[in-house]
């Protein structure tokens, strides 16, 4: 039964979205904004730390999943991609690791 | 047609028994007393085909956040990091304020006035002395529809020239002629929402980890969710994508062409199509072939009905006998054993089975026929038209297909599927702008690669760039720089940072961007999105709408938009709209568009948006027992094309041994005039590398960062070696970017486009390697 509640959950998101956002003006409620800014958790932090040309999910999680030496662990371990949301950003002097290779 | 119709109705309720629950997000403490004093609106975001959804938080004139919109359908309320940083975009260093204008080496401020009457003289000029063709404009798929819609209005109905193109030639053009040829419409069957329903995804070419995150993020997460679905990456070279996948098939660059061949081939060998999906909707057609790559200038060459022969299934699969598996690998470089089960794959009446593609099929000399070949995988196995199994071709500017390719700003394109050279459309079309059919030329006009050649030679006088950097985007760039630095024509150019392309004009007009106006883009899926202006522009900037139709009453042409200040969008988009009612690409009225996070056309007349074209269960074009109906194509067949394998136009040889190729990352954007001016993705990824293969590197003596010459028949450049980086090229090919404006990439590509649809091939020329 599982295997089918899951795919279903997945599906039903998007296509409640669909739906909510199909009929024409009249039809419509106003679109609140500002409340639906306050339902977005928020732009996602950038990583003050330097990042390895290949780094991949796995190696970020290695130490944010469970909070290894004082990262921030991730509500999200399961998002693997995680430099298409998180960029770094400037780099922390005192950190021993120098940014060598930071680019790309 | 009963499994669609059932796993549809199953699906939309759980959908609506969901909706009633709701989505709760939790909130970071705090987050409230932030953000009081701030006025919210939505906006598709500015960058890539994908259409995001975005908040735009306002405040004191500024914008003071963006966020990903959680009501967002495309996006869900994810961005990716260009996403995130927007409204930087608009508030990097150097934004244009004020008209300029040349004299001699220096640019000079001016006024509008003074600037625009300068541009109608010269336009007026070189229509009387050499007629209307010896003018052009060139815009962008980042126009509004509104502004490409002025734009195509103006220089067709009114100046009487068809030189009017979108830089959307240089990425779309091969999949538009594609969907034309292929279903007499274009743009998608499909929609993102096959990204979620289907189980088999097969990348031809595409980066999507790179060039169209968020669309990739919805694909694992159907991956993550679904332990059965599989990622099949078919490329050149391992990228991000290549990490996420279950399985990656390394390809030979230009392989596409036969690979797609021989799996057809074996489709056919071993019976594994879907016969009565074919007696029903497919046609078999053979085109014209010997094709030539366009290096010549003026070289003619169409496909005319009278060089297209009718095939019978028979004929079709006796033709196809000579692609063979083997014959598949020996040019593909994909082994035989593989090819065979990709057909397999693609014929498992088990699975639903997506084809992904973007710029690797597109920007490729036989562009149009590996569009066609991945639709014959398809149209064979009657996968299509079925939610969560479709052919999806992504597109890379925001409204490439709202705009583009929708209004048709193309030398040979008017709105909703129409040309100029069928007097019938031209007809139409006069009608709705209230003008002369007369007006409108039948001939085609210069396309893309032919209207900058022609200014080398003299024969284009005055060209109006809006919303893109040609003289760095496109190839073999170093001919069309010397011609406009010996300032062979006139050229304008509209945009907001000082370009590669601004530094060759003779004057420069400061443009207002995304939310400094307001505006409608369409996206990869049909997906109309509008929004309204939340700012200012900066100084003197103006919308390029406001631009276009300035001139055009000096020009004489101010007639053709006759709409009220206050009423413009609506009554423009009004009379726009009219194009799009009945043929199947049906718009909604311009206030629907403010409440709602976009609606994907055909528009049912009730208000709601289709999700699936040609099929009963969506498209109200399709009558209920009609199952899939291609009712734009001719006797309602779609064409499967035979469509052979033809060399690239410039193969590694032994004075230029490596391939070159091409492409996007994901921290900057095209030309990375936006994106190079946000500190954050500046200081990610400050300039362009060369991938090369480790064991290539090391052959030749080069570690990673050692500054390296590359070299092609029309250029030089030098670039630090990136080796086991983010991405590896397969060995005897490099990769890099085209962002980097202070490194002209594009002075090596070559200027081969595709015989069809005029796209350059980017991803294929060859080079030589030195360590600098």
């Amino acid at each position: 039964m599982k295997l089918i509640v899951r795919p279903m959950l997945l599906m039903t998101v998007f296509f409640s979205l669909a739906f909510m956002t199909s009929a024409f003006a009249d039809e419509q409620p106003e679109p609140d904004f500002a409340a639906d800014a306050m339902k977005s958790p928020g732009n996602p932090p950038t990583i003050p730390h330097a990042v390895k040309p290949d780094q991949d999910g796995e190696a970020c999680n290695t130490c944010h999943r469970t909070g290894l030496k004082n990262a921030p662990p991730t509500s999200h371990p399961e998002r693997l991609n995680c430099t298409s949301c998180h960029v770094q950003g400037e780099v922390k002097k005192e950190k021993k690791t120098a940014p060598k290779g930071k680019k790309k | 047609m009963e499994l669609t119709r059932r796993d549809f109705i199953k699906a939309s309720a759980a959908a609506a028994a969901f909706a009633a629950v709701g989505v709760s997000v939790a909130r970071p403490k705090g987050a409230e007393a932030a953000e009081t004093g701030i006025t919210w609106g939505k906006a598709p975001c500015r960058y890539c085909g994908v259409g995001c959804c975005v908040l735009v938080g306002v405040k004191g004139g500024k914008i003071v956040a963006t966020k990903g919109d959680p009501a967002g359908p495309v996006n869900k309320g994810l961005n990716c990091i260009k996403g995130y940083f927007l409204s930087k975009a608009l508030y990097g260093k150097g934004r244009l304020t004020t008209p300029l204008i040349r004299k001699g080496n220096k640019m000079v401020e001016a006024s509008w006035d003074e600037a625009l009457t300068l541009i109608a003289s010269k336009y007026k000029e070189a229509i009387a002395a050499h007629g209307p063709d010896s003018v052009a404009m060139y815009g962008s798929g980042q126009w509004t529809i509104h502004e490409g819609y002025t734009a195509s209005k103006l220089m067709k109905g009114g100046i009487g020239t068809n030189n009017l193109e979108p830089n959307a030639r240089l990425c779309m053009a091969s999949a538009v002629v594609g969907f034309m040829n292929t279903f007499g419409s274009d743009e998608p069957m499909g929609c993102y929402d096959d990204l979620d329903l289907g189980d088999t995804y097969i990348l031809w070419g595409a980066n999507m980890a790179e060039a169209h995150p968020v669309l990739f993020s919805r694909l694992i997460d159907n991956k993550l969710k679904h332990p059965g679905v599989k990622l099949i990456d078919i490329a050149t070279r391992k990228t991000r994508t290549t990490k996420m996948a279950d399985e990656y098939i390394a390809m030979k660059p230009h392989g596409d062409l036969a690979a797609v061949n021989a799996i057809i081939h074996v489709i056919l060998r071993d019976k594994l199509y879907d016969e009565s999906f074919i007696k029903q909707h497919v046609n078999f057609k053979r085109g014209k072939e010997n094709a030539p790559y366009g290096l010549k200038d003026k070289e003619v060459f169409n496909e005319t009905p009278a060089d297209i022969k009718n095939l019978t299934f028979d004929e079709y699969k006796e033709l196809m006998k000579q692609f063979t598996p083997q014959w598949g690998e020996k040019i593909s470089g994909i082994p035989a054993k593989k090819i065979e089960e990709l057909a397999r794959i693609y014929s498992d009446k088990s699975r639903k089975v997506n084809s992904l593609w973007t710029m690797g099929v597109n920007q490729h000399a036989r562009g149009v026929w590996v569009n066609n070949l991945i639709y014959n995988l398809h149209l064979l196995t009657g996968k299509i038209c079925k939610p969560g199994e479709n052919p999806l071709s992504l597109t890379g500017q925001p409204s490439a297909c709202g705009t583009a390719r929708e209004v048709g700003t193309f030398a040979h394109r008017l709105p909703a599927d129409m040309v100029v050279m069928n007097e019938a459309h031209r007809k139409k079309t006069a009608e709705i702008w209230g003008i002369d059919p007369a007006k409108i030329s039948a001939k085609v006009g210069l396309h893309t690669m032919e209207m900058f050649r022609a200014i080398d030679r003299g024969e284009l006088k005055c060209i109006w760039i809006q919303c893109t950097n040609p003289f760095q985007s496109l190839p073999n760039v170093s001919r069309l720089r010397k011609a406009a630095e010996a300032r062979k024509a006139f050229i304008v150019v509209s945009d907001i940072y000082p370009t590669k392309s601004t530094e060759v004009a003779d004057v420069i007009l400061p443009s207002a961007s995304w939310v400094e106006k307001e505006g409608v883009f369409g996206n990869t899926e049909r997906r109309t999105q509008q929004w309204f202006k939340m700012i200012e522009p900066p100084g003197q900037a103006k919308a390029d709408t406001w631009q276009l139709i300035e001139f055009a009453k000096r020009m004489g042409l101010g007639h053709l938009f006759p709409y009220s200040e206050k009423g413009f969008y609506k009554e423009m988009w009004e009379e726009y709209r009219k194009f799009t009612i009945g043929v199947g690409k049906d718009l909604a009225p311009y206030e629907a568009y403010a409440k709602v996070r976009g609606l994907r056309w055909p528009v049912k007349p009730d208000g709601k948006e289709t999700r699936w074209r040609y099929t009963e269960t969506d498209d109200p074009y399709v009558k209920k027992g009609e199952g899939v109906k291609f009712y734009k194509a001719p006797g309602n067949k779609v064409n499967a094309w035979f469509r052979p394998y033809e060399p690239p136009a410039e193969s590694p040889d032994k004075e230029y041994p490596f391939w070159f190729c091409t492409g996007r990352l994901l921290e900057h954007w095209h030309t990375g005039t936006m994106t190079g001016r946000v500190p954050e993705l500046k200081r990610a990824v400050p300039g362009a590398t060369i991938e090369m293969h480790p064991e290539d590197a090391k052959r030749i003596g080069i570690k990673n960062r050692d500054m390296v010459r590359i070299t092609s028949r029309r250029g030089t450049i030098v670039l630090p070696a990136e080796i086991n980086g983010r991405s590896t090229p397969e060995k005897g090919s490099v990769f890099t970017t085209f962002f980097d404006e202070t490194k002209l990439i594009n002075e090596l590509c070559i200027d081969a486009f595709d015989p069809l649809s005029k796209e350059p091939d980017f991803k294929k020329c060859a080079v030589k390697i030195k360590k600098a």
